[in-house]
């Protein structure tokens, strides 16, 4: 399903172009077209991850108090 | 016109208008043109660059001022930390490939969260630096704006995910691809070369099939209409799929010819353990400020100079011993060694516009000292190369040379000649010391215990 979306997106995607990217390398309308419709399509599986990780670290923080790295990086 | 127009850019430094590589009295400087300078103020202000450089994914720089030449109006010189050896993506094992994109990835993310993007993502303004990828290109950030997709999005696809995906899920060798596509591999190229089963995988689908399907039919349309747009978020997404994408691709090691060679070599431990010594007390002798171990393998005899803190380069032309050799290196910090895939009967050449953007092996060097032990023999009988060709381009190559000759009764070198006919009648011992003291003077020389193969010590004259 998700696939025949994806192929979906992307033709009828592939009628537009992109505005100047003012970029000195040419981006090229096809990636251009093709990242926005990849970006749509993983949208929503990215909330979901970001929502899991803030809850997951809430728990470690919870359960391991002082252990954790203010800045949040490693 | 100024001096610094008039003086020696670095050749591969021309495509981005925003500043250059140059140049004077041996010392390497960026300019950064006016264009350039609101971003280069962003990077800077931003907390980005320190960021970065504390984090080890870019190399920092120091504003300068060059004697007796002020900046053009509007410009900035700085003055980048120097990378002791350029290695090209073609030269890099899979794993150093991967490690490239996701250092570049996390470059993005870190970009994104300070309002700046990255305006190219080429694998050449990645270097390997204390045995880590980083960025070495300070001009390759912009100002993030709002809405704007990833202007550098094919740039990455056709130099990271594309060569990847095909050394992953078709041949390790096509990272070779690279060598002849210096713009990345084309999504076209790389969509027909993968198996059918790369379809089944949602983020290779994506990002490299419908991509080319994409290119494609975008090119016949010459279209005319709006784009969309990109989110912040959604950016941060297409970031994250190419990290996944790039993540779960994977390559083992598997046993090659030579890939086991330590295993299957024809003399004892204690003999091995003479050979150490002896290149250990040779590198002492020599006291080199740069190594290049040509036929290193998996990096045995390069972690004896490595160990004694000198930068050495472990050249080998076997995929799975460089991409072992790189895990080692990797999972023990060893700073000092560079696994570099590199076949030294074919080595980097000159690539590029006007044979200059890229440079060969040789234009590298040369280095203080060249390592090649258990070599000539490969290259004088399974290359056919005569002994006098070995010893002058290896005298290109470095300033001194700890060179081992391996015999024709030798049970390695009579493995190779075990399926040929015997065409070699000068490769002994008295032609191998005339041909290489044409170039040398040999200082030491010293046979190995329990083996019939000699170690020289020898300088350039």
């Amino acid at each position: 399903m998700k696939v025949t979306l994806a192929v979906a997106a992307v033709f009828a995607a592939a009628a537009l172009s992109p505005p100047c990217a003012c970029a000195y390398l040419d981006p090229g309308t096809g990636s251009y077209v093709v990242q926005v419709v990849i970006a749509a399509l993983v949208g929503g599986g990215f909330a979901l991850k970001i929502f899991w990780k803030r809850i997951s670290d809430a728990l470690r923080r919870l359960f391991s108090r002082g252990d954790t790295d203010d800045t949040g990086r490693k | 016109m100024t001096r610094v127009e008039n003086s020696a850019r670095v050749p591969g430094s021309f495509r981005d208008p925003s500043g250059f590589l140059f140049r004077r009295e041996g010392i390497l400087y960026r300019r950064i043109n006016p264009a350039y300078r609101a971003h280069y103020d962003r990077l800077m202000g931003s907390g980005l660059y320190d960021d970065l450089v504390q984090a080890g994914l870019l190399i920092p720089h120091r504003e300068a001022a060059i004697p007796g030449e002020a900046a053009p109006p509007g410009c900035v010189f700085i003055q980048p930390e120097v990378v002791p050896f350029i290695s090209y993506p073609y030269e890099w094992c899979f794993s150093q490939l991967r490690d490239a994109a996701l250092a570049t990835l996390e470059i993005q993310r870190r970009a994104l969260d300070r309002g700046m993007t990255l305006k190219d993502s080429s694998a050449f303004n990645i270097q390997f630096v204390r045995g880590k990828p980083a960025l070495i290109d300070t001009l390759s950030f912009e100002e993030y704006r709002e809405g704007a997709p990833w202007v550098a999005y094919r740039q990455f696809c056709q130099h990271f995910l594309a060569p990847l995906a095909l050394m992953s899920r078709t041949d390790v060798r096509l990272g070779q691809l690279s060598r002849i596509f210096l713009d990345g591999v084309p999504m076209d190229l790389a969509s027909a070369l993968l198996p059918r089963s790369t379809r089944l995988r949602f983020s290779l689908l994506t990002h490299i099939h419908l991509h080319a399907r994409a290119q494609k039919m975008c090119a016949r349309s010459e279209g005319k209409a709006r784009a969309g747009t990109l989110s912040r978020f959604s950016f941060l997404a297409l970031v994250d799929s190419l990290r996944t994408a790039v993540g779960r691709l994977r390559r083992e090691p598997g046993g090659t010819e030579w890939g086991e060679y330590y295993d299957a070599t024809n003399y004892s431990a204690e003999s091995l353990a003479h050979k150490k010594r002896l290149v250990g007390e040779f590198l002492d002798i020599l006291r080199p400020r740069s190594v290049w171990d040509m036929g290193a393998n998996t990096g045995m005899f390069s972690r004896i100079a490595g160990g004694k803190g000198i930068p050495t380069v472990a050249m080998d032309g076997d995929p799975s011993a460089v991409e072992m050799n790189y895990r080692q290196c990797r999972n023990e910090n060893e700073e000092r060694i560079l696994p570099l895939l590199i076949d030294l009967t074919n080595p980097s050449p000159a690539v590029g516009w006007a044979h200059e953007e890229r440079m060969s092996l040789a234009e590298r060097g040369p280095a203080d000292a060249v390592m090649a032990l258990a070599l000539v023999h490969h290259l004088a009988i399974s290359n056919n190369t005569p002994l006098p060709d070995i010893a002058r381009f290896l005298s290109r190559l470095g300033n001194s040379l700890i060179i081992e000759f391996v015999p024709k009764g030798d049970s390695n070198a009579r493995r190779l000649l075990s399926t040929r006919e015997d065409i070699f009648p000068d490769y002994a011992e008295g032609p191998f010391e005339a041909a290489f003291g044409g170039h040398f003077a040999v200082e030491k020389r010293s046979p190995v215990p329990g083996t019939e193969r000699t170690l020289y010590l020898m300088r350039k004259r």
